[in-house]
């Protein structure tokens, strides 16, 4: 069970949290011109990273704020919690076969 | 006739028991007795006969169930994933399609990923055409694999109900029973006293919480053993020449021209212009070898096992409201599966809360198990599109062929998938029945959403 | 607003009044009472020390609190309570809602703020009781130590499966529950069967 510091609330269980899902995936400011593959890419296509991911969390039966999360997907570790519209954090980049 | 289908079961179970332990790791298949490269397709039948013979010897000399060869510099053919689906695949390149000079490539060890992990449920009640012709294509493989693979896999069509629990889920239970109906497959919805006849242990009121108003039966559903699917496989492949070679982890793939040339392994290079990647979780890795993306999401799905009880449940039960199921197995283990985690993942444990609500649902519906102890409890880590259904397709590279996205539900599909992926490979066409599979269909907005059906929702 | 006398408490079905009590018994580690009819008011706007700030302050005479989890007032009159970082909880146990209504519209006027009566949506209860920190540490993941959740603290958090707001009033320990009106049933039967094995005494409204 993660442990999910809201930048709010501070420490609280992952039952208190929604999931959002990749993080920084800006919206086409032009819909209309991207073609099928382009509108395919941003609808359908997210990082599945082995390693560290940074993704969205909102503390929905807490604060109710969205915020970003950059986390490990294999050992679980929660690196940092960062502000929404934040540039990611400069982290070591984590693979694991 | 009994008597022969209890000999033929204990003997299957015998060698089972013998060749393999899962837990461990490799079996003792190759490591022990029977010599490395030994001649192909001389595995010796199982039959009673067989049986007797082994029986003077004390069933110490059973041959290996399949080799372990050194891979070769290059094949026809290569499979990355060691898992039912890769073998199927495997075993129906070599026997329907006269592709012998294969290979399949497992990272650990047969069925150790996945196929070692779900809860064994098989059934074909999915909702949309596509994906009942091909769920179907895969209980017709089922319903003969025994014989056709010479190994007991256990099939037992003990019926699979998926329950209703208000007004809503009754009305999905119906349309989804007309759909199979028209489709030809069996399905029938039973009312609540109905559900009370089939499946005895159940406690319709559900302590208040989640009353049970019917459901739908499939009655050609059931279960098989999870293990001896992948064994079959492996030791039918074997027999026909495929080289499965285990402790193999792929670790780049040689793409040049937009063409497939080669696979770099833990065990050396290996050269092929066809490549199956069949790795369930991994997919997405894979992909990123070979350089094209794909629009899976990795989670893990748990399962847990009770102590084993005497014969107290004879049938599936599946929630797909409530994220519970449950069916017990031959040894008298209670089987339940649970649900997804909700983020990204690649622990092969899962999420304590998703354990504690899914362990809640099955004391309400089933208070006679509240006081049973659970034995062990893991996770396997599923790739999951955002139509719930799977990918079965060639890819932007050529010779890359790619079988992902089973989600929570790729046990039952097995030998289609297999059958299926390996008339791809082969052909270098999809078959029609998993030409809508694509993975163009999230371009083209052809997407097959199975949600409903998918038991588990993703 | 509902005139009293057509006022109804969520759990007026379980007729709580017939075994009633005026403090918890003897042997018995939990006291559950309902507080059905309380004043909350929800506010947004700006956090800080800013115009929002002292119009609250204006409007309610409590300061407004700026840390989550932090409450300003007295726990058996009125309280401020921040929820997150731009919502705080108005409430009150004697006022009626509309009258702290017009006095916020009046200091708010011209804001970019809101505050809403939503009284009727939500149901309060209290636990208490020696035992009252191990019952509710059943049906919620919050760290309800002292040390981190001491008194005068509120946090939003899960109750079993509905959503709820808790208050600590006191270290004896007193805890103030808020769930939604049509979840008051299932928070108080779901309290009530969790706290069998303390003895749960019913004190009355």
């Amino acid at each position: 069970m993660l442990l999910i510091d809201c930048p709010h609330c501070g420490p609280r269980s992952e039952t208190e949290f929604s999931y959002g899902g990749e993080a920084h995936i800006a919206r086409p400011l032009d819909p209309a011109a991207l073609s099928d593959a382009e509108w395919a890419d941003y609808v359908f296509l997210r990082d599945n990273p082995k390693g560290l991911i940074r993704e969205r969390w909102m503390h929905a039966h807490g604060c109710r704020r969205w915020f970003n999360v950059a986390r490990d997907t294999v050992t679980y570790e929660i690196l940092t919690v960062y502000p929404m519209g934040a540039e990611p954090p400069d982290l070591p980049e984590r693979r694991y076969p | 006739m009994r008597l022969k289908r209890w000999f033929k079961a204990a003997l299957h179970r015998r060698v089972a028991a013998d060749t393999i332990q899962p837990e461990t790791g490799i079996g003792r298949c190759g490591t022990t007795g029977w010599s490395e490269g030994a001649a192909t397709g001389m595995n010796k039948r199982y039959s009673i006969f067989s049986l007797a013979r082994n029986a003077f010897s004390r069933h110490e000399n059973w041959q290996e169930a399949w080799r372990s060869p050194t891979p070769k510099p290059r094949y026809d053919a290569v499979i990355i994933g060691g898992g039912g689906h890769g073998l199927a695949t495997a075993y129906y390149l070599a026997k329907q399609h006269g592709m012998t000079n294969i290979a399949v490539l497992e990272r650990g060890w047969l069925g150790g990923g996945n196929t070692g992990r779900n809860t064994t449920i098989v059934r074909s009640n999915y909702l949309w055409d596509e994906s009942a012709a091909l769920y179907e294509q895969a209980m017709k493989l089922w319903e003969g694999l025994s014989r056709e693979l010479n190994y007991n896999v256990m099939f037992s069509q003990r019926g699979v109900l998926n329950l209703a629990h208000n007004l809503h889920d009754l009305r999905e239970i119906q349309r989804r029973v007309n759909a199979n109906r028209l489709n030809g497959i069996d399905g029938e919805v039973l009312d609540a006293q109905q559900v009370k006849d089939f499946c005895p242990a159940i406690d319709l009121r559900a302590g208040g919480r989640y009353p049970v108003l019917g459901a739908s039966l499939q009655r050609r559903g059931g279960t098989a053993r999870h293990d001896a699917v992948a064994w079959g496989y492996a030791r039918a492949a074997d027999a026909l020449g495929v080289d499965i070679i285990q402790e193999c982890p792929v670790q780049g793939i040689r793409v040049a021209d937009g063409k497939v040339q080669g696979v770099e392994t833990a065990r050396g290079y290996i050269e092929t212009n066809k490549l199956g990647i069949v790795v369930a979780g991994h997919s997405s890795l894979l992909a990123e070898m070979a350089g094209f993306r794909l629009p899976v999401q990795s989670v893990p799905l748990q399962a847990l096992v009770s102590e084993p009880v005497k014969p107290a449940i004879n049938c599936v039960v599946m929630s797909g409201a409530v994220h519970a199921y449950i069916s017990q197995s031959d040894k008298g283990e209670l089987v339940i599966g649970a649900g997804v985690d909700k983020y990204v993942g690649y622990g092969q444990r899962g999420s304590q809360p998703v354990t504690e609500e899914t362990v809640a649902a099955i004391c309400e519906m089933f208070p006679i198990f509240r006081r049973m102890r659970m034995m062990r409890q893991w996770g396997g880590i599923v790739d999951v599109c955002p139509d719930a259904s799977p990918i079965i397709s060639k890819t932007p590279v050529e010779g890359i062929y790619i079988n992902c996205g089973w989600g929570t539900g790729g046990f039952k599909a097995t030998p289609g998938s297999g059958w299926a992926f390996a008339h791809t490979v082969a052909r270098n066409e999809p078959h029609p029945l998993n030409a809508p599979f694509t993975l163009d269909r999230y371009r083209t907005g052809y997407l097959i959403d199975e949600h409903g059906a998918a038991a588990v929702a993703h | 607003m509902v005139e009293d006398f057509l006022r109804q408490s969520p759990l007026s079905h379980l007729g709580l009044a017939t075994h009633a009590r005026a403090e918890i018994a003897a042997d018995d580690g939990v006291a559950l009472a309902e507080r059905p009819f309380r004043t909350v008011i929800t506010l947004r706007g700006p956090g800080g020390e800013g115009a929002f700030a002292s119009a609250v302050e204006q409007a309610s005479g409590l300061k407004l609190p700026q840390e989550v989890g932090a409450i300003t007032g007295e726990a058996e009159g009125r309280q401020l309570l921040c929820l997150g970082p731009d919502e705080w909880w108005l409430c009150d146990g004697n006022s009626d809602a509309e009258s702290l209504l017009v006095a916020l519209e009046d200091e708010l006027a011209g804001q970019f703020a809101s505050a809403v009566d939503t009284s009727d949506n939500w149901f309060a209860l209290e636990i208490s009781g020696p035992q009252a920190t191990d019952l509710l540490a059943k049906a919620c993941p919050l760290d309800l130590h002292p040390r981190s959740f001491p008194a005068g603290r509120c946090a939003r958090s899960l109750l079993s499966k509905a959503p709820m707001t808790l208050q600590k009033l006191d270290e004896s320990p007193r805890f103030r529950i808020h769930v939604r009106r049509s979840f008051a049933d299932y928070a108080w039967r779901w309290l009530s069967d969790a706290g069998r094995e303390y003895g749960v005494s019913v004190l009355s409204a």
